[in-house]
């Protein structure tokens, strides 16, 4: 019998429950919806048991715990945990005590982060999913209100490797509108420099740039997927993401390469991003080897003793198992 | 014929590809569109995870550690059966009257015909389920009376009601959610466009046909009450 319980202080907007996404009912309109960064997403759960994560955007968040220990595990580049005195950084897991309250807060870089907590009970799925779509509400949770999970024995912090490295340029393959755009504009798309706009949320992200000019920005509508690149009149492409809407009417000049979209959805506003044309072959192979890489979590390994983690006395314990 | 007879093959990613069968709206297009669909999800080939049918094309997307384009293709029956076999004709009570209708006076403005003559152009026209986009439930139609073609709004309208019949841009679409719009709210169903509990989520498939039939006001509502929204035709 578990009283533990995890609760959300202070919900944002930012803030969603996420799974693996909702497929099988695009074809009726509704949103996969799911993690903007699959691969910190996957991380987390590979670390905690969990039917699915909390997402937590530029707001940050804070977690308290109630009733007993629960395990959770943080995931996200950039981000900051605190707990008490200790100053951590992800990915990692660790116990949070009853009564504490962890805070998870956006550093210079880095968009999305993740949270799973172990055993925890979300309740329902719609249509067959935990995640949460904003637009029609689907999966939309009392954040604040707290949700069951499991008591735990406590235990010492845990840190990792971060899998993933957020340098270097997106990857794309051709859509399904590539003929649409000549050859000069294409090569001009993989060798010039864009920057994301202030447009972006989970639904896509809107770049600024050399002007994509496509033979016409009108289309008769066809299906969506994750990472679709839809360049409409003003020649400024949108990069489709998680809460897209499944069919769209401009033309698709590529779709991101999966191994790349978190590189692209963890950029923030003015960043700069750098197109590449690549291949199928090249795209499967890159993204099994994160598959692979993210499924055998590797323990960080410490060089110095960290003062602020030392300060959170009952974790001192983690940090000699983490260098084991 | 083959599938692919005709069709295009489009890239989409390393995890879908898309199939064309055409680049505009057409009706027999949107028959072979509606068969494809009906063969993919018939055989459900493993890998397979789902398709979304539009106007012209079908969106294919697949597990890549299992599955590829061709053993997907190769995985199908022959196409044989031919499209009337998969799509179903539908009668759809609907009120074009005023209050509801409440643009129709515009569009009629905009053409220079009488309001009741595109009333009856709305009656007469027979509809093709397009595909569903947008939101959940929200259909998009083709085969209307092209006589009542007009452009978008310039600047979107407040919001509609749902379950609204919208029309622009040589288009019809059932409008499943409330939402500001460019198009002209021209009548409206008793229909449940979209309900996640019940199988199927949708009234109508990609590739079924339509005709609406003019009830009140009134008639419309008791409808509506007794989910009566939409019969099969005989």
């Amino acid at each position: 019998m578990s009283g533990a319980r995890i609760k959300v202080v202070d919900p944002n907007p930012f803030i969603t429950v996420q799974d693996g996404g909702r497929r099988g009912a695009m074809r009726y309109g509704v949103s996969e919806s799911g993690p903007m960064d699959w691969v910190r997403y996957r991380l987390a759960r590979r670390l905690v048991v969990a039917p699915a994560a909390f997402e937590v955007g530029p707001g940050g968040a804070r977690f308290a715990a109630e009733g007993g220990p629960v395990r959770l595990a943080v995931t996200g580049p950039g981000f900051t945990v605190r707990v008490g005195e200790a100053v951590l950084t992800p990915p990692l897991r660790l116990t949070l005590e009853p009564g504490e309250t962890l805070s998870l807060t956006p550093g210079r870089t880095g968009m999305w982060a993740y949270v799973t907590v172990e055993g925890i009970d979300f309740g329902a799925p719609v249509l067959g999913s935990f995640a949460t779509n904003a637009r029609t509400g689907f999966g939309k949770r009392d954040l604040a209100g707290g949700f069951a999970c499991t008591s735990v024995q406590p235990a010492g912090p845990e840190m990792f490797d971060d899998p993933y490295d957020d340098k270097g340029p997106i990857a794309v393959l051709p859509g399904p509108q590539h003929h649409m755009f000549s050859e000069a504009i294409r090569a001009q798309f993989a060798s010039e420099p864009f920057r994301l706009t202030d447009a972006v949320d989970r639904m896509g992200y809107l770049l600024e740039g050399p002007k994509v000019e496509a033979v016409s920005h009108d289309i008769v509508s066809d299906g969506i997927v994750e990472g679709a690149i839809q360049v409409p009149g003003s020649g400024r492409p949108i990069v489709q993401l998680a809460d897209r809407a499944p069919t769209g009417g401009y033309p698709k000049i590529g779709v991101v390469a999966a191994a790349d979209r978190p590189r692209l959805a963890q950029r923030r506003p003015r960043d700069e991003v750098r197109m590449v044309w690549s291949t199928v072959e090249e795209a499967h192979a890159r993204r099994r080897a994160l598959l692979k890489a993210i499924d055998r979590p590797a323990p960080r390994v410490r060089t110095t003793v960290d003062a602020e983690l030392l300060a959170r006395v009952n974790l001192v314990d983690g940090v000699i198992r983490a260098e084991k | 014929m083959g599938w692919l007879d005709g069709a295009t093959v489009r890239p989409s990613g390393e995890a879908a590809f898309v199939i064309e069968y055409g680049d505009v709206i057409d009706a027999a297009v949107g028959q072979r569109v509606a068969a494809l669909y009906a063969a993919l999800m018939a055989a459900a080939p493993d890998g397979f995870v789902e398709a979304v049918p539009t106007f012209r094309s079908v969106l294919v997307l697949f597990d890549p550690d299992v599955t590829d384009e061709a053993a997907l293709l190769s995985a199908l029956p022959d196409e044989t059966t031919g499209a009337a076999a998969v799509s179903t004709e539908w009668i759809v009570p609907a009120c074009f009257e005023d209050p509801i209708a409440e643009d129709i006076g515009e569009v009629a403005a905009a053409l220079d015909l009488p309001a009741d003559t595109v009333r009856e152009r709305l009656i007469a026209s027979h509809y093709q389920v397009g595909m569903y986009g947008f939101a959940p439930g929200y259909a998009y139609l083709s085969g209307i009376d092209q006589g009542l073609t007009v452009p978008r709004r310039k600047t979107p309208r407040p919001p509609i009601p749902s379950e609204s019949i919208i029309v622009a841009a040589g288009m019809a679409a059932l409008a499943s959610v409330s939402m500001p719009t460019g198009w002209y709210v021209v009548g409206r169903t008793a229909l449940t466009l979209f309900d996640a509990a019940r199988d199927p989520m949708v009234p109508f498939a990609v590739g079924d046909r339509l005709t609406f039939e003019p009830v009140g006001a009134a008639e419309l509502e008791r409808l509506a009450a007794e989910g009566g929204g939409v019969r099969r035709a005989t």
